[in-house]
């Protein structure tokens, strides 16, 4: 059993912990669930023994474990790689053990096992950078579990797996339960997930766990409400419903309710009927992730590409950012001319500066002319005033402006990435998972400025994964598989979110069948 | 919510105090002792030689921070600065008039940078690999043009009363090296601190893929860096020319080192995205106070080298150990 009493931990003024108490028996699934902020970075941190708790004791089978010794006993599985970049899959699983002998460890069959179950095998031997990230989470969880460490702390572990690898990355962590040997405790925002794998959840506000929820008090509803506090009590909000306040129409902004952001305030486009985005023959030129797509991108639309990760979307999107070579016409390209287009990448490893202050990593898109006087030298009271700004529409939660990055929590940090795209005040976002790995009041703030962005007349393309990213967000959705795009269908909010998923699925049957002939 | 831009910037300042007052702590105990066991140390003398040698090491480090807060490194540095010195110390003693001599060397300097920015960025040779070949190959051209001989100008070549100017005269009474340091310090922290450029610098160092997302000229950036790092060391080698009077066909052999000490003394992180000219400057007074106390107790050139690394190894684990277990507020912007 594991037992976690009274923890405390303060960074400089700000209490992450203040008191937390938690249980957890050998074979249950703990879920752990809160806003923003909340604690729940800084309680893996201080379980994983990466970061020395002020006060308080954790004990595992009665033996108090001490910051030091933390890492002999808890896994845990982060949201963004962290294993060895260029060593393969199989080593990557293989490191770590056998620490006494001298010459290299070799695969037992346990472990070839293992890698069998998460799809390893296949790509055993290839360098793990060179794999996608849905490989990488998955060789993180099947170490986490070879390593059999009694306590295993999944941090987000599926934010960039598709449905069918989520499924079966539960599957193994169920099995993990059935063994009866671990204590897994699941720190997600996915209610949907928290619901259906977990024994328990605990909702952790503001430092300290605020409400147990288990058996059928365990539904999504309640842990959403939970979450958010009274905030939403009259607001029946789920992820995969529609919104409430009848904002069916692709065309209306979300209107204010009772919590939710207000709608961010955006010029809008002066009447143009031209196209955002047009090309056409687009084909990649380095490798064969997509050939000869046709896409079209409107004003005022939001266009989503979903698709399995090796369907070549996100390739495709990159492309029409800039960041990747290809080869067609381009009728309207995002950044040319008049319009003036911001991307996005999918994980804030990739689009946030760590060395760098909030508001920093809010102006270093913006152009010279606008940061700057004529000789280069910066205008430190423009990049203050434009960093206030964002920093107050999207009610980003920092000390100060000039407070590093990494002092903010992960959704927080998510809306410093956003902000600074929105700082250019583009006419294209061009977005990958724009709502990835942030907590429900977060993610409403997100999607309600995106939507804002949208009913000014500007555009949006993205690529999502996630299909309720995609419900939300798109206008319209097209499906990538295999390199090609599937006819685009509207999307429409009246609808229940499964319609869409039915869709999905017999996009990409109709189309994996075509690219086999 | 209400942030002050005055109070955020009082704030993050405040760590960058911290060290820097540190490292001027440790000098002055340094002074001490060596005041302590020589008698001469604190001396208007000795205080001008202080500076007469920390100069063209500041100087250089100001374009090795700049090298490695965009996320490289520059060995050949030292050797940049033996070349330039001597392609203008070869000039002139072939009658090429003094200014037009400097200006050929400082822009030697700057082909040097640039070639080692063409290789690392258009080659895509990491930068470590690359600058220490760069640093043999000016080292050998040094040799070769110089027939490994010194130069030692000789009054009747023109502009001799500049020449002396540039690296020994004096103004109200103070070396000259302080305004060459002043300016160099404006300037550079100015660049560094206060241009797009500068702020470009850091985005790249702390995060290349994410400059690339946000579409950043890095490479141009990049190779930017080593061209101003590489004039910036010739203007050190044409300073330090006129201070010995001479240049020698070795000059800057021991000049990289010292300057790798001094920023990484000055508090830039090898990673990337980290460092400050004033560390810079903090730094390589730190280093020539004890190198200088060192030759006042005798020490032979040996027992400096052996100090100057352990200097390194010291500041490093002190940086370490004082920024464990709380987040590293230092931002470079």
């Amino acid at each position: 059993m594991l037992e976690l009493t009274g923890l405390v931990k303060r960074f400089g003024s700000t209490t992450a912990l203040s008191g937390l108490d938690l249980r957890a028996d050998t074979g249950e699934i703990v879920g752990i669930a809160g806003p923003n902020g909340a604690g729940k970075s800084t309680l893996i941190h201080v379980l994983a023994g990466e970061v020395e708790e002020d006060e308080g004791t954790v004990t595992l089978d009665d033996r108090q474990i001490s910051y030091a010794d933390r890492p002999r006993h808890v896994s845990v599985v982060h949201q963004e790689l962290r294993l060895f970049p260029t060593l393969t899959v199989l080593e990557n699983l293989l490191i770590g053990s056998d620490s006494n002998r001298i010459l290299r460890p070799k695969a037992s069959p346990e472990i070839r096992a293992v890698a069998e179950e998460f799809g390893l095998t296949a790509v055993a031997d290839r360098p793990i950078d060179a794999c996608s990230i849905v490989v990488q989470q998955l060789t993180e969880i099947a170490r986490a579990i070879i390593h059999r460490k009694r306590v295993v702390l999944l941090d987000e572990p599926n934010s960039a797996l598709t449905a069918d690898e989520s499924d079966r990355l539960f599957q193994e962590v169920q099995r993990l339960k059935e063994q009866g040997r671990t204590i897994v405790l699941l720190v997600s925002h996915r209610l949907a997930d928290l619901e259906r794998y977990c024994d328990r959840v605990l909702v952790i506000r503001e430092g300290t766990v605020a409400t147990r929820l288990k058996g059928r008090a365990m539904s999504t509803a309640a842990i959403a409400q939970a979450i958010v506090g009274n905030v939403l009590a009259d607001v029946e909000y789920t992820i995969g419903k529609p919104m409430p306040h009848g904002a069916a129409s692709a065309d209306a902004a979300i209107p204010d309710g009772p919590g939710v952001a207000p709608a961010v305030d955006l010029a809008p486009l002066e009447g143009s009927a031209a196209n955002a985005i047009e090309v056409r023959d687009w084909s990649d030129a380095r490798g064969a992730a997509f050939a000869k797509v046709d896409l079209t991108v409107g004003p005022g639309e939001a266009v989503f590409i979903t698709g399995q990760e090796d369907g070549g979307g996100r390739e495709l999107i990159r492309s029409i950012a800039g960041l990747r070579g290809c080869m067609g016409t381009a009728v309207v390209l995002p950044g040319t001319g008049n319009s003036v287009s911001s991307y996005l990448p999918g994980s804030r490893t990739s689009s946030l500066f760590p060395n760098l202050s909030v508001r920093a990593n809010l102006c270093v898109r913006l152009q010279p002319n606008v940061i700057a006087h004529r000789g280069g030298l910066l205008r430190m009271d423009v990049m203050t005033d434009t960093a206030s700004e964002w920093v107050h529409k999207l009610e980003i939660k920092t000390s100060s402006l000039a407070a590093p990055i990494g002092s903010l929590s992960g959704g927080t940090q998510q809306k410093v990435a956003i902000g600074s795209a929105f700082a250019r005040n583009p006419t294209v976002l061009i977005l990958e998972d724009p709502t990835r790995g942030v907590d429900i009041k977060t993610r409403e703030q997100i999607v309600s400025s995106l939507r804002a962005f949208v009913a000014a007349g500007n555009s949006i393309l993205a690529f999502s994964p996630e299909l309720d990213e995609v419900y939300e967000l798109a206008d319209k959705v097209r499906v990538a598989v295999r390199g090609k795009l599937s006819d685009a269908k509207s999307i429409d909010r009246s609808q229940p979110l499964e319609a869409l998923a039915e869709w999905v699925d017999l996009m990409n049957q109709e189309h994996a069948a075509v690219a086999l002939t | 919510m209400k942030v002050s831009g005055m109070q955020s910037i009082l704030r993050a300042g405040h760590d960058l105090v911290a060290r820097l007052g540190v490292l001027l702590g440790a000098a002055l105990v340094a002074g001490l002792i060596f005041q302590a066991t020589t008698g001469v140390f604190f001396s208007v003398g000795n205080f001008a030689s202080i500076l007469l040698f920390m100069t063209s090491v500041a100087i250089v480090g100001y374009g090795q921070t700049l090298v490695i807060v965009a996320g490289e490194l520059d060995l050949s540095l030292g050797a940049t600065y033996g070349l330039s010195a001597m392609a203008t110390g070869l000039l002139w003693s072939a009658w090429v008039p003094l200014p037009i001599a400097i200006a050929l060397g400082i822009l030697v300097g700057c082909l040097a940078g640039f070639v080692n920015g063409l290789i690392i960025t258009k080659l895509r040779v990491n930068s470590f690999i690359t600058t220490l070949g760069t640093m043999n190959l000016y080292q050998g051209i040094t040799l070769y043009v110089s027939n490994n001989v010194a130069i030692s100008p000789s009054p009747n070549q023109g502009n001799f009363d500049l020449y002396e100017f540039i690296g020994t005269g004096h103004v109200y009474g103070v070396p000259v090296q302080i305004f060459w340091l002043i300016i160099a310090t404006a300037i550079m922290w100015m660049v560094l601190h206060r241009t797009v450029f500068g702020f470009r610098i850091a985005a790249i160092g702390g995060n290349v893929v994410a400059a690339r997302a946000a579409h950043l000229p890095v490479s141009r950036v990049k190779v930017a860096t080593y061209v101003i790092a590489g004039a910036l060391a010739a203007v050190a080698g044409i300073v330090d020319f006129s201070l010995v009077s001479s240049v020698s066909p070795t000059a800057g052999s021991t000049m990289t080192f010292a300057v790798l000490a001094a920023v990484i003394i000055g508090g830039a992180s090898l990673s990337g995205g980290r460092g400050t000219i004033i560390g810079t400057l903090v730094g390589a007074f730190l280093l020539q106070v004890l190198t200088n106390g060192l030759g006042l107790l005798g020490a032979g050139a040996y027992a400096q080298l052996l100090f100057q690394g352990g200097v390194i190894l010291v500041a490093v684990a002190v940086d370490r150990w004082t920024s464990r277990g709380r987040s590293k507020v230092e931002v470079a912007m």
